[in-house]
């Protein structure tokens, strides 16, 4: 991690007067994993296509590679960089043929793109799809053949559009597998869009959450998907328990609910959030240094390997447990301790 | 009834010993139209792939007015080109007119607009991404393009062919052009117009058949293209 690669200003992006991206800053370093998460349509696509210069913003500027893009430069610029899209292309001919594209864009001789071709092939462990007319593959080998494509023409800065968005979990996988790799491999500065802020989690060394067109907020997974800025972040970010409260006598507290000491000089209204699974569930009551609270079942229901429990408990809280393990069974009705660590709730001022 | 009939007899007895003249006027349709039809896509395929390409202001209105002109009525092709190539005109110096080259000019202008129009359409056709791709691949903008049209070389052949069937079915512009003068200009068309006239229907007949002829080969080439199309969308 060292310099800028590239750096954003005031860019901006409107369709006949609809603004799809708002004036935004950003800052990337060389060899990082950046992944923007954001709801569909929050213009996370369009800020891709305009990094990429692919597509020209209706304003602001760029400069990649410590250069600004121009109309001279671009061409240049763009050559070093590469981006795979969410919906996955590939050419009506043989895989190899489709690998090659960017090269032969670059009029590298016959001999070298063959050499370049193959290899990356065997380096991803395609290369019994060579021979194979591209439209005959799977999605997730489609994909893959998208991916090589642009990994043969060793970008240094690599935009990633949803790129598993359309894929089965085990391509999902073995794509994301193929991203850590190139990025650990060549130090490839890798900038992913994703709606699944899960993989933004896997990813990325930094977040960026995008809404409205623009950044709401910048920071480590920890801090994004702990200490959201905005209960509309903080609901993006999966947290279930948003509860708007006030501060009374050093304490937060939301219908009869006290759920921490004010942290710092916060006072008035504000928004409580506690992540589902920092809570603690119980039928005979909570101990140790936790806040708990009793309530009452309302609802439970299974989620994959996870049991989540609505419980009334003044607020109404989401729960989630560990389905196995517990074996135990929520009945609606039922009285139940829920308890949590102060620490791991997060509040703000509300500002609404 | 009987000069009906007689007509057809002697029709398909025209074709089938080879008349010389029928041969040769079948032969010059074809030469004029498929002269057309090369000029025509050499000059419109690009056209239409610039069209797409590239964002401008006007282009939905260029590309109206280009599918307003597949329905270019052929006589006014016809006195356009005549206009143009007639002593008086500005291409007067030439001495085109009553010429096949006027021919095949009128022709081109009649089915350019149509294979400009299936170009654009059939390149829209693609999906957005694949320009995208190409662009991000770092291609130059001939390089994408040479890339988007063959990816969609079966909607654009198809559009050729289809042009191709309208240059050899159509009638007004050939005869104000080329003047149907017998060994020089006269056409399919042409001739079968002349000889209806002079109820000669047993050559008008037989000149038919194979226009008709030609007309069934083209629509099945187009069937076929837009077969190969069609499965190429679907995977």
């Amino acid at each position: 991690m060292s310099e800028d690669i590239l750096t954003v200003r005031g860019l901006a992006k409107s369709y006949s007067k609809k603004e799809v991206v708002r004036p935004l800053d950003l800052s990337v370093k060389k060899g990082e994993i950046l992944a923007i998460i954001g709801p569909s349509g929050a213009g996370k696509s369009t800020l891709m296509r305009m990094m990429d210069t692919i597509e020209p913003p209706s304003q602001g500027e760029m400069c990649i590679f410590g250069e600004p893009v121009t109309k001279h430069s671009v061409h240049r610029i763009r050559g070093r960089m590469g981006m795979l899209f969410q919906k996955t292309v590939l050419f009506d001919r043989t895989v190899a043929e489709n690998v090659e594209l960017g090269l032969s864009y670059r009029h590298l001789p016959k001999i070298e793109r063959g050499e370049r071709v193959a290899a990356i092939l065997e380096h991803m462990g395609l290369s019994r799809f060579a021979e194979r007319g591209a439209r005959t593959l799977s999605g997730g080998e489609g994909q893959r053949i998208s991916f090589a494509r642009v990994l043969v023409t060793r970008p240094e800065i690599l935009f990633l559009d949803e790129p598993t968005a359309n894929l089965d979990p085990v391509s999902t996988r073995i794509l994301e597998e193929m991203i850590i790799r190139e990025n650990r491999e060549n130090k490839t500065t890798i900038i992913i869009n994703t709606h699944d802020q899960a993989q933004g989690q896997r990813l990325a060394d930094r977040i960026a959450v995008m809404m409205d067109g623009t950044f709401v907020q910048i920071g480590s997974a920890d801090e994004v998907f702990y200490h959201p800025i905005s209960g509309k972040v903080a609901k993006f970010v999966g947290i279930q328990n948003i509860f708007t409260g006030h501060v009374r006598d050093g304490e937060v507290v939301s219908s009869q609910v006290s759920f921490c000491q004010v942290p710092g000089s916060l006072a008035g209204n504000v928004q409580i959030m506690l992540r589902a699974e920092d809570i603690a569930l119980s039928k005979t009551g909570i101990t140790g240094d936790r806040r708990s609270v009793s309530g009452v079942v309302i609802s439970s229901a299974r989620s994959g390997a996870f049991l989540e429990v609505s419980v009334n408990a003044g607020c109404l809280f989401t729960v989630i447990v560990p389905f196995r393990q517990t074996g135990d069974v929520y009945a609606p009705g039922e009285r139940v301790w829920i308890g949590w660590r102060s620490d791991v709730v997060h509040v703000i001022p509300d500002t609404s | 009834m009987g000069e009906i009939s007689d007509g057809f007899i002697e029709a398909v007895t025209l074709i089938v010993t080879l008349n010389p003249e029928i041969l040769e006027i079948a032969g010059r349709s074809l030469y004029v139209s498929v002269a057309a039809t090369l000029v025509a896509a050499l000059v419109a395929i690009p056209l239409g792939a610039l069209i797409y390409y590239y964002d401008f202001r006007g282009k939905r209105a260029v590309i109206n007015i280009v599918q307003t002109l597949y329905a270019l009525p052929t006589v006014i092709v016809g006195l356009l080109v005549y206009l143009l190539v007639s002593y008086s005109g500005p291409l007067g110096s030439l001495n085109l007119l009553y010429t096949t080259n006027a021919m095949i000019i009128a022709q081109v202008i009649l089915v350019s607009p149509l294979i400009i129009g299936f170009t654009v359409a059939g390149l829209t056709g693609l999906d957005k991404e694949m320009k995208y791709t190409t662009l991000a691949l770092n291609a130059r903008a001939y390089r994408a393009l040479l890339t988007l049209v063959r990816e969609a070389k079966f909607a654009i052949l198809s559009a050729v062919v289809l042009a191709f069937g309208r240059a050899i079915a159509e009638v007004g512009a050939v005869m104000m052009v080329g003047g149907n003068i017998r060994h020089f200009t006269r056409t399919l068309t042409t001739a079968i117009t002349l000889n209806t006239s002079m109820g000669d229907f047993a050559m008008s007949i037989a000149l038919g058949i194979i226009l008709l002829t030609i007309a069934l080969i083209v629509n099945l080439g187009v069937n076929v293209l837009q077969h190969y199309n069609g499965r190429v969308k679907d995977e």
